[in-house]
């Protein structure tokens, strides 16, 4: 038995270590031709891999230095085969980590004990042979019942290759709905910057505007214990951060205090209500000062399917104050088209993402043709604002540049959806947190 | 539901002619109306072709290409012709209703279509176009069209007859019995036709040399290749026929394969 570990290297990785279980075998015995090794490779959008769920992003690297042109790409997952050939490979391999990317629709394959195996292949029949690994794969609940269902229908593959995208998903034909996405479902209930009376009112909330304050409030000393925590760890170099810009800040859930705030109870309660199942933390932003982010739809970017299961958790770290960068919302704007890469015809990215204006251009003729007003959030630190995917938010401008806006937020999709990131055509990240 | 009310008069027009005079008509129907709603039943499972783009492999005299440009509204139809031959689908249309071609259909050869660069499609399609190609040019085909999809982009391929079919060499119409093709000799099959055409050899000859052109491709072979070249088969379906099997036949080949007659996959771009 070989316990792998690996990818503290690779880049958007929620777990500290991912550990992939193999069985050591003799590739030799598996098949013909030259063999001329191992690749290294891992599920890299799982905490663990005791068990799997929902749509999991493979990220192979042969280290050869050889071309992938005529290459071939061999998967075999839970009794389904699928061969990528050169062109799909090399198009599956991102430029700057050299990695191979292959996904797994895990929903269309039985709960239990599955196998996967793979080989790469050049075109003069040397090959890579990875080694067998076995999954225990765990889709449960409606939700996981309905996306199969769907997917199923639709034909989706079982093994889809590097990138991602929602054309391989049914979309707006599938069966499976939010129930919070039913017109039927909204109550007319005054639009409130206020925290909620009570985690229905906060509901109805959400439902009516796209977003909530919850009727919750994170203790001023995790609040404060976070602040010193990741305060230090820029200091010291453990989070990147250029001091007094509007630099997201990445992986500060890792620090322990940032990691209660992931974990707060009172919050996934609330998400358990809201989405019927288990939300799933996919990864954290934190800021020192306002983003300043255009106006924008999260859904290209954290990409549910069905529409609507994942959610954006905003918690305020300082008391916000005006022209600092406030964060802004649109209210009623979850109502709108959600966008896509496949509407806007442009490709997917890796760093670059100028291509983006157009989701920019697009989202302000939507503002424009809709009328909505745009609200400034000023919260008392510790204050939660939950909201829908498809809501148009940003980051005002700092008006102000020495005043700071510090704030954390954290994406969560329900355990049972297909989470993805349609602008990047990857996997999502996904951590079920108990 | 039309969009174009010219092409709903002209739907309703040939729709009573093939009722009325069917040998000369029911063809022209069969391509221009039949097929494009088939192709259309087919795309609905991908949010249908209304403002896609969609390429036509194999369009030919572009009958079914206009029908789908008129009936479906895609942005933009490229109907690629793998062979030179002129697209008479318009004049054609017009023997039954005058009507201009929409401005989203286009028709290119496949060298041009490459030059051209079009860029990706959402939606492609083949009706009976590729079964006259051999096995390399076959896959060939298959990787070119994988290449100018989008990703998740679907491809819908039909096969009219199997080779191995009962009339998979397109010679029952010439005197051929179901299956001639499998079990007659060169010889027999030349003195067949050019007795069923009265003794018109060059007649004969251009049949039979068409015959010699139909590819020998199973349906599993057909399915494979498609997966070889990267795609994922969505969905297939095969109808059978129902002809009883010849005994001498029966011993050499497979039933299942003797009796696949049309084959159609739904394909799409992993």
């Amino acid at each position: 038995m070989l316990l792998r570990r690996w990818a503290l290297q690779l880049r958007d990785l929620t777990a500290v270590n991912v550990e992939v279980q193999m069985d050591s075998i003799n590739a030799g015995e598996t098949a013909a031709g030259s063999i001329v090794g191992e690749p290294n490779w891992a599920i890299v959008n799982r905490a663990s891999n005791s068990f799997v769920y929902g749509l999991l992003r493979l990220e192979l690297v042969h280290g050869t230095g050889r071309k992938l042109e005529g290459a071939r790409l061999l998967v075999r997952f839970a009794g389904h085969e699928a061969i990528f050939p050169g062109e799909s490979v090399v198009a599956a391999t991102v430029p700057n980590d050299g990695a191979i990317r292959i996904h797994l629709v895990t929903h269309l394959v039985p709960n239990g004990m599955q196998e996967l195996t793979a080989e790469l292949i050049w075109a003069d029949g040397s090959k890579m042979v990875v080694s067998r690994s076995i999954y225990r794969v765990e889709n449960v609940g409606s939700l996981a019942h309905a996306v199969r269902q769907d997917l199923q229908e639709y034909g989706t593959p079982v093994i889809l290759s590097g990138l991602v995208d929602s054309r391989m998903f049914p979309l707006h034909q599938g069966h499976a709905q939010a129930w919070f996405n039913d017109p039927n479902t909204i109550v007319d209930v005054p639009l409130s910057f206020e925290p909620a009376k009570t985690a229905e009112a906060a509901r109805m909330h959400l439902i009516r505007w796209g977003f909530a304050v919850l009727d919750y409030v994170i203790e001023r000393h995790t609040v404060e214990a976070f602040r010193d925590e990741y305060e230090t760890a820029i200091d010291e170099g453990r989070l990147r951060y250029a001091r007094g810009t509007s630099e997201r800040i990445q992986q500060a859930h890792r620090l322990p205090s940032g990691r209660k705030i992931w974990l707060d109870q009172h919050v996934l309660g609330f998400l358990r209500e809201w989405f019927r199942d288990e939300p799933c933390a996919c990864q954290t932003l934190l800021y020192v000062h306002g983003s300043t982010q255009d106006a924008h739809q999260d859904t290209i970017h954290l990409t549910p399917y069905p529409d609507g299961f994942m959610c954006g958790v905003w918690v305020a770290l300082q008391d916000v104050v005006p022209d600092s960068g406030e964060l802004f919302v649109l209210p009623g704007s979850h109502r709108t088209p959600r966008i896509m890469t496949r509407d806007l015809r442009i490709g997917k990215v890796t760093e670059d993402y100028s291509a983006f204006s157009v989701l920019t251009d697009n989202v302000k003729k939507m503002m424009a043709h809709h009328g909505f007003e745009i609200v400034p959030y000023r919260p008392k630190a510790g204050q939660v604002l939950v909201w829908h995917e498809n809501l148009i938010h940003g980051g005002s401008k700092r008006i102000n540049p020495s005043l700071t806006r510090h704030s954390i937020v954290s994406h969560y999709f329900a355990r049972g959806s297909i989470a993805y990131y349609d602008a990047r055509g990857e996997g999502a990240s996904m951590e079920l947190l108990e | 539901m039309e969009p174009n009310s010219k092409y709903a008069v002209f739907v309703q027009n040939l729709t009573s002619r093939a009722l009325d005079e069917p040998a000369r008509f029911a063809d022209l129907k069969a391509r221009f109306i039949d097929v494009p709603r088939h192709i259309a039943t087919w795309a609905e499972a991908s949010n249908g072709l209304r403002g896609k783009r969609v390429v036509d492999y194999g369009s030919g005299t572009g009958e079914i290409a206009l029908g789908v440009a008129l009936s479906a509204g895609p942005e933009i139809l490229v109907g690629v012709q793998l062979e030179p031959e002129p697209v008479t689908a318009l004049e054609q249309a017009a023997t039954i209703t005058a009507m201009t071609a929409p401005a989203s259909l286009r028709f290119t050869a496949t060298a041009e279509f490459d030059a051209n660069s079009y860029g990706e499609f959402d939606f492609g399609y083949s009706w009976s176009s590729l079964d006259h190609l051999g096995r390399d040019r076959f896959d060939n085909t298959l990787r070119h069209i994988y290449k100018n999809l989008v990703l998740g982009g679907r491809f819908l391929l039909q096969f009219g007859k199997m080779y191995y079919s009962p009339d998979g060499g397109g010679l029952m119409a010439h005197g051929v019995p179901p299956w001639g093709h499998l079990f007659m000799s060169r010889q027999e099959l030349v003195a067949t036709v050019v007795a069923h055409h009265a003794g018109d050899t060059t007649k004969a000859a251009a049949i039979l040399s068409t015959f010699d052109t139909i590819s020998r491709l199973s349906c599993p072979e057909v399915i494979e290749a498609c997966r070889r070249v990267g795609f994922h088969v969505v969905r297939s379906y095969t109808t059978r026929s129902d002809i009883a099997l010849p005994a001498n036949l029966d011993a050499v080949y497979r039933a299942d394969v003797l009796t696949e007659q049309q084959l159609v996959i739904l394909l799409s771009r992993n």
